[in-house]
């Protein structure tokens, strides 16, 4: 695919384009930074530029609502004033362009400096700490590290009181459950929860920690089961979770708390893949994902020179489903904000009184039974305490559109010259006692 | 007026007003053309009545502007006197010298491009954008893309202009 141009990117943040063509654009952008680069300008453009003809309001109308006084304007001029049919200017930046889940470039590592930064200081500061640490136990005479040989499962796990006093760079190299106990503070969120899992497994190697925490978090399912992008993030992966099998050497102090602060590091590192592959397959609907499941059951020629050039093979996919993203549960393709709702239906759009919207996106219109198929519905996804996701579908109404109510008993009405259509993972029943709650 | 001719007033006459005013920036302008729009939906109910209603009253503003580029300069500086508080909180002020800014920059895109974001800007989609002012529907996405890009640099240019000026 050639570079893509302004307006295609342009028309794709307007959902103008189809779903195919936004797969296509999602692939490409997988893989060309430089598409990347153009989209966050695009998108920079997009917004500052809507932002700029929003701020030209009617005299009297914008200024005073922004103040929250009255309105002055006559009712002539405009006989609905309830309806906000002009979206509110965006601020400037807290609030930025609607999301868009498509999947970044290989540029990211802007916003991985931004997050190394800070931790190199606070690995440099565990660093000074426990050298210092070190240096006074020396001078006591107690040895400065004890050697842990992760292969050696007979070694006693150090007690939390044992281990507290010693944060030196065996117990911390050694086993997830002496570096929880050591008390170390510099690592990530991402270290707690593993903390948790170590308890089952007291004595397994870090390296196998990593291993089964990569599984857990599905980026190897995900890798598998997505598309080729994702496929070589997990190749990548996988000779970083073989290395970390081997039973690490005994090290220096020092050097030991640089290999942890590092190997927080590449936690971080990890969960960004992890974040990145979800994204990237966002928009891939679950036919395609079940054949390519279907696919790599049967592996390919290509599969297997994949596999054989792997330096230490991964296990095989496990057969855990791959977890949906609420995006693709919903069948979404863009998540959009209240400005760009009430821009696609040229009125605020309709809520539920009483839930909380998990997001408001964009959908393709065949995919709300009953709605215009070549224009896109705004969709309101709720989640009930079962985690079931209910969605509110709205389309504004053209001249002479045929709003007869499909087969299959779901809500379908029109309010004013909205069409909407409720429906989900719930009930018609119960979606039906939710009609009386749209406003 | 007929009943459908007062639904579609009812319907389009506020987002027609206010296109036209961030057209001219001017407000009796815009509802006299906007009056004058539907006048002529009278004489010539249209089938597809938005894209009607949005291209004829962009006629309208072309063909007014000819005639009356410089009076319509000095209402519009009139009517911001006018619209200007007395003393009042900064905010108000910073805000007009931010109308002032963005009017300016759109003065400076070309009267497709122009009129492109206007519509957009009232929710029309592609389609409805084409019809409207004739282009071919694969051209509109790189119309708006012109349009945005052009519009947030003149202003941007703008912004630079009056910080080194002060």
């Amino acid at each position: 695919m050639s570079h893509l141009d302004e307006g295609t990117l342009h028309a794709l943040l307007d959902g103008e384009l189809e779903m195919t063509e936004v797969k296509e654009i999602q692939a490409h952008l997988g893989s060309c930074s430089a598409c990347g680069t153009r989209l966050r300008q695009v998108k920079e453009f997009y917004a500052e530029a809507d932002r700029l003809v929003g701020s030209l309001e009617l005299p009297g109308t914008g200024a005073a609502a922004a103040a929250g006084g009255s309105r002055s304007r006559s009712a002539t001029l405009e006989p609905r004033t309830e309806v906000a049919r002009v979206p509110a200017p965006l601020p400037p930046t807290p609030e930025g362009p609607p999301p868009i889940f498509l999947p970044d470039n290989p540029d990211w590592s802007e916003r991985t400096r931004r997050v190394i930064a800070p931790m190199k200081w606070a690995a440099l500061l565990v660093l000074a700490v426990g050298a210092g640490f070190i240096a006074s136990e020396s001078r006591r005479g107690r040895p400065a590290s004890v050697p842990f040989d992760a292969s050696d499962t007979s070694a006693p796990v150090l007690s939390a009181e044992e281990a507290t006093p010693q944060p030196d760079s065996g117990a911390l190299t050694g086993s997830a459950d002496q570096l929880t106990a050591s008390g170390e503070s510099a690592r990530p969120a991402a270290a707690s929860s593993r903390a948790a899992e170590s308890q089952t497994s007291p004595l397994v190697p870090r390296g196998e920690l990593a291993k089964a925490k990569d599984s857990e978090e599905g980026l190897l399912d995900s890798a598998t089961t997505a598309n080729d992008e994702t496929v070589e993030l997990a190749e990548r992966n996988r000779p970083t979770a073989a290395r970390r099998s081997t039973p690490p050497p005994a090290q220096p102090a020092p050097n030991a708390v640089r290999t942890e602060a590092a190997k927080a590091l590449e936690d971080l590192d990890r969960e960004r893949r992890a974040e990145r592959a979800a994204a990237a397959t966002a928009a891939l609907d679950s036919a395609r994902r079940r054949d390519e499941a279907a696919a790599r059951q049967a592996p390919s020629k290509g599969a297997t020179v994949v596999t054989a050039t792997t330096p230490a093979p991964a296990p095989p996919p496990t057969t855990a489903p791959p977890q949906r993203t609420l995006e693709q549960r919903a069948d979404t393709y863009m998540r959009i904000g209240l400005d760009e709702a009430a821009r696609q239906l040229g009125r605020p759009v309709h809520v539920i009184e009483g839930l909380s919207p998990l997001f408001m996106g964009l959908a393709q219109g065949r995919t709300s039974p009953g709605a215009d198929t070549t224009r896109p519905v705004v969709r309101v996804v709720y989640q009930d305490a079962q985690g079931r996701l209910i969605l509110l579908d709205q389309q504004r109404l053209r001249p002479g559109q045929d709003t007869t109510p499909p087969a299959g008993g779901q809500p379908h009405w029109t309010m004013g010259e909205i069409l909407v259509h409720l429906h989900g993972e719930i009930g018609p029943e119960v979606l039906r006692t939710m009609r009386a709650r749209v406003r | 007026m007929t009943a459908d001719l007062s639904q579609l007033f009812e319907q389009y006459y506020p987002a027609l007003v206010r296109m036209l005013y961030r057209r001219t920036g001017d407000r009796d302008r815009a509802e006299d053309l906007a009056q004058e729009t539907f006048a002529r939906a009278v004489s010539a109910p249209p089938d597809n009545p938005r894209p009607w209603l949005f291209a004829v009253a962009l006629n309208l503003v072309r063909e007014d502007g000819r005639r009356t580029v410089t009076r319509g300069r000095r209402l519009e500086l009139l009517r911001n006197e006018q619209d200007r508080p007395a003393p009042g909180p900064d905010v108000e002020v910073v805000r007009n010298e931010d109308t002032a800014r963005v009017r300016a920059a759109l003065g400076t895109l070309n009267e497709r491009d122009r009129e492109a974001l206007l519509l957009k800007a009232e929710g029309f989609n592609y389609d409805e954008i084409a019809a409207t002012l004739g282009l071919a529907k694969g051209a509109v996405g790189t119309t708006l893309a012109r349009a945005r890009r052009r519009l947030v640099e003149a202003y941007r240019a703008q912004e630079r202009g009056e910080h080194v000026a002060s």
